[in-house]
Order: structure tokens, then sequence, then C-alpha cells
């Protein structure tokens, strides 16, 4: 009993389905024309556009949020270098965290342990 | 009505498309992951490999000849077909890493390009081979090359590694020189109004500041004993592998070198911060 409402239920929808897109063909394909074209571009545009990946992005430093100056940094903030202190200390925060992600190992690039010993001996 | 529809489907289509963005380029994951697969097939060609010559070996039969034979030039096909895949790797590698010389990043991927080109011209022979004495024709030239070609991966490897640390040097200059200026700055500022504790306190960020520099001519130091070392590596060196890990031993040390360094620029940053 269940399988016949299940079926029947399914076939209902398919048939209101296919009704509503019968009925507005023309804006549906219309749409599907639309998609496709921005699928094909947004394709092309990531197939010329240079991917950063998890590598560059260990290599290259990302920026840490600034500090703020605290009250008993005042003597600092009124002068001319807080601005300059600040970017130091968000740059050597990011230069270590440089350091700390960089894969200096790189196991997956050792050369494969092939065998070189092929000969058959003929006897 | 129908045009209201139309804007906000296409809206909700543009969003689901932005959201499901492909890569249509094989990255270095998916040529690693083609090169394990490689690996594994390669592992099972040389069991099969064994056993047809072994059997070989053992009943010197026309039929076991055959499958000799025809169990080599598989083992050759996928030896070849690994070795091209790694040096694809290595490639891929050199295209993400930022070379601070264009022409070293050249010379390595013209390197790993001509072992590419001799693997797959000899994997295009591979077919031909019907008798026992071209399987060990074949087998002799992949051996004299094979040696050559893992000589040339560890140094392409070692310059990807050098490169690295190199980069970080660079950025670990421009913090330097940065931190120094920030330092002469505070110098000139206190100046006309210079209490005893801010003399002390600039003379000691001036010491500080010449550790951070030494740690930098350390790590250059290390990087020039490595680059000579890896020039002095030979093909049929019997230690290639202990004196390649020690390379990469040492490449690991120079960058603790600016780690060091690092953690004594924050102690200047810390001390500059307060009066």
């Amino acid at each position: 009993m269940l399988d016949e409402w299940g079926n029947e239920i399914q076939e209902n929808i398919i048939q209101k389905t296919w009704h509503f897109v019968f009925a507005n063909r023309k804006v549906v394909l219309l749409l599907v024309g639309i998609f496709a074209v921005v699928f094909l571009t947004v394709q092309i545009i990531f197939l010329f556009t240079p991917q950063k990946n998890n590598l560059n992005s260990m290599i290259t430093p990302t920026a840490m949020p600034s500090q703020t100056v605290r009250p008993e940094d005042r003597k600092l903030s009124e002068t001319a270098s807080a601005a300059a202190y600040l970017e130091i200390v968000d740059k050597t925060a990011s230069l270590s965290s440089m350091i700390e992600n960089a894969d200096l190992f790189e196991s997956a690039l050792v050369f494969p342990p092939v065998n070189t010993k092929v000969k058959i001996e003929e006897k | 009505m129908l045009k209201r529809k139309l804007i906000i489907y296409f809206f909700i289509g543009l969003v689901f498309l932005f959201c499901a963005t492909p890569s249509a380029r094989a990255d270095f994951d998916g040529l690693r992951q083609e090169y394990l697969d490689k690996l594994s097939k390669y592992n099972e060609a040389y069991s099969q490999f064994l056993i047809a010559k072994n059997t070989y070996q053992t009943y010197k039969t026309l039929a076991s000849l055959t499958q000799a034979i025809e169990n080599a030039k598989s083992y050759l096909k996928v030896r070849d077909e690994l070795i091209i895949k790694h040096f694809e790797l290595l490639l891929a590698r050199l295209d993400e890493i930022n070379f601070t010389s264009l022409i070293i990043s050249d010379a390595q991927k013209k390197i790993a390009q001509d072992e590419i080109t001799f693997y797959t011209n000899h994997l295009g022979l591979i077919p031909a081979i019907a008798t026992l004495k071209e399987v060990n024709a074949s087998a002799d030239q992949a051996q004299t090359q094979i040696p050559s070609s893992n000589l040339k991966s560890k140094q392409i490897l070692a310059q990807i590694l050098i490169a690295k640390v190199e980069k970080i040097k660079a950025v670990y200059e421009e913090n330097t020189t940065a931190t120094e200026e920030l330092i002469n700055n505070l110098k000139a500022d206190f100046q006309t109004n210079q209490t005893p504790q801010m003399r002390t306190k600039i003379d000691k960020l001036d010491r500080w500041l010449v550790e951070v520099k030494n740690k930098k001519r350390l790590c250059e130091d290390k990087l020039t004993v490595i680059k000579t070392s890896l020039a002095a590596l030979k093909p049929k060196d019997t230690d290639l592998e202990n004196r390649f890990n020690e390379a990469r031993i040492d490449i690991t040390q120079a960058s603790l070198y600016l780690k060091e360094g690092v953690s004594y620029m924050k102690e200047i940053e810390e001390e500059m911060k307060y009066e």
C-alpha cells in the first residue's frame, strides 16, 4: 500500500513538474541558456586565472589583525612611530606563522624507489 | 510578472554557479593522487615481473619466456610512467614557488622537462620489444639513466626547499630593516630629552638588533654550504641518500636560525613598547 502511495505521489510530482515546464517552456529554455553561458564564462575565467593554493598561502605572509595601542603604550603612541611599530608587530607575527607553516621536507617530492635490475639472464 | 520571475531565477542560479566552482586545471593534489596510483601499479607490475622471471629461469620453456618478456615490458612501461609522473609533480611544485632567481627556476624546469622527454621516448620504444635481448637492451638504457634522474630529482627538490627558505629570509630582511628604522626614529625622538634609562634602553635595542642580523647571516652561510655540498653530489655516490638527507636537515637548520631571529624581533618589539 505504501509503495502504491509512493508511486502515485511520485507520478503526481513528475506530471506537475512536466506540465509546469511545458507551460513555461520559453522561460525555462532562456534560463538554461543563461546558466550555460555563465557557467562557461566562470570556467574560462578559472582556466586563465592563477590559483592560489595552500603552498602559496604558506609562503606568502598573511596580514594579522592590528593590535590596539594600550594605555601603557602612551609614550610610544605620542610619537610618529606608533603606526610603523604596529605594522612591524603585525609583520613579525605573520613571519613567525610563515616559518611555522613552511613544509621544508616535501616528502611528496622524493624520487620513487624504483628497481634498476631488470635483466633476465639468457642461458 | 514573468520578467520579475526571470530575474529572481537568474540571480539564484548565479549564486549556485559561483558556489560550485571546480578548477579546470590539474592541481598538485590531483597529480599527487595520480602518482600514488602509479606507484601502487608499479609495485604490482614489479611483483608480476619477478614471478615471471623466476619461472623462466627455473623452467626455461618458451611459454615462460613469452610471459617473462610480457611482464618485463609491462614493468618497464609502468616504471617509466611513474618516473614521468614524479617529474610532473616536481614541475607543478616549481610552478607554484616564487623563486628569487628566474634563471634558477627556468633551469630546474628545463631539467625536469628533459627527464620527462627521455622517459616518454623510452616509453614509446617498449611496445616494439619482442625478444629477451631487446628487453635487456631497453633495461640497460634506463638503468644508466635512473641514477642520474634520481640525482637531478634531489637537486630540484633541494632548490625548491632553498627557495622557500630564501623567501622567508627576504621577508625577514624587510622586517629587520623596518625595525632598524624604528629604533633610529626612537633615537631621534628622544635626542633632546634623553634620560639615562632611555639611553640604556636604546643601546640594548641596538645590541639586540645586531643579534637579529647575525641570525640572518648564519642562515645565509648555511645556505651557501648546502649549495656547495649539493653541487658536489654525483649519480653513482654510494652515500647519495645520506648526503642528501643531511642537506635537507641543514635546510631546516637554516630556517631555524630565522625562527630564532624572529623571537629576538618579538623581544625587541616588547622592549620598545614601554618607557
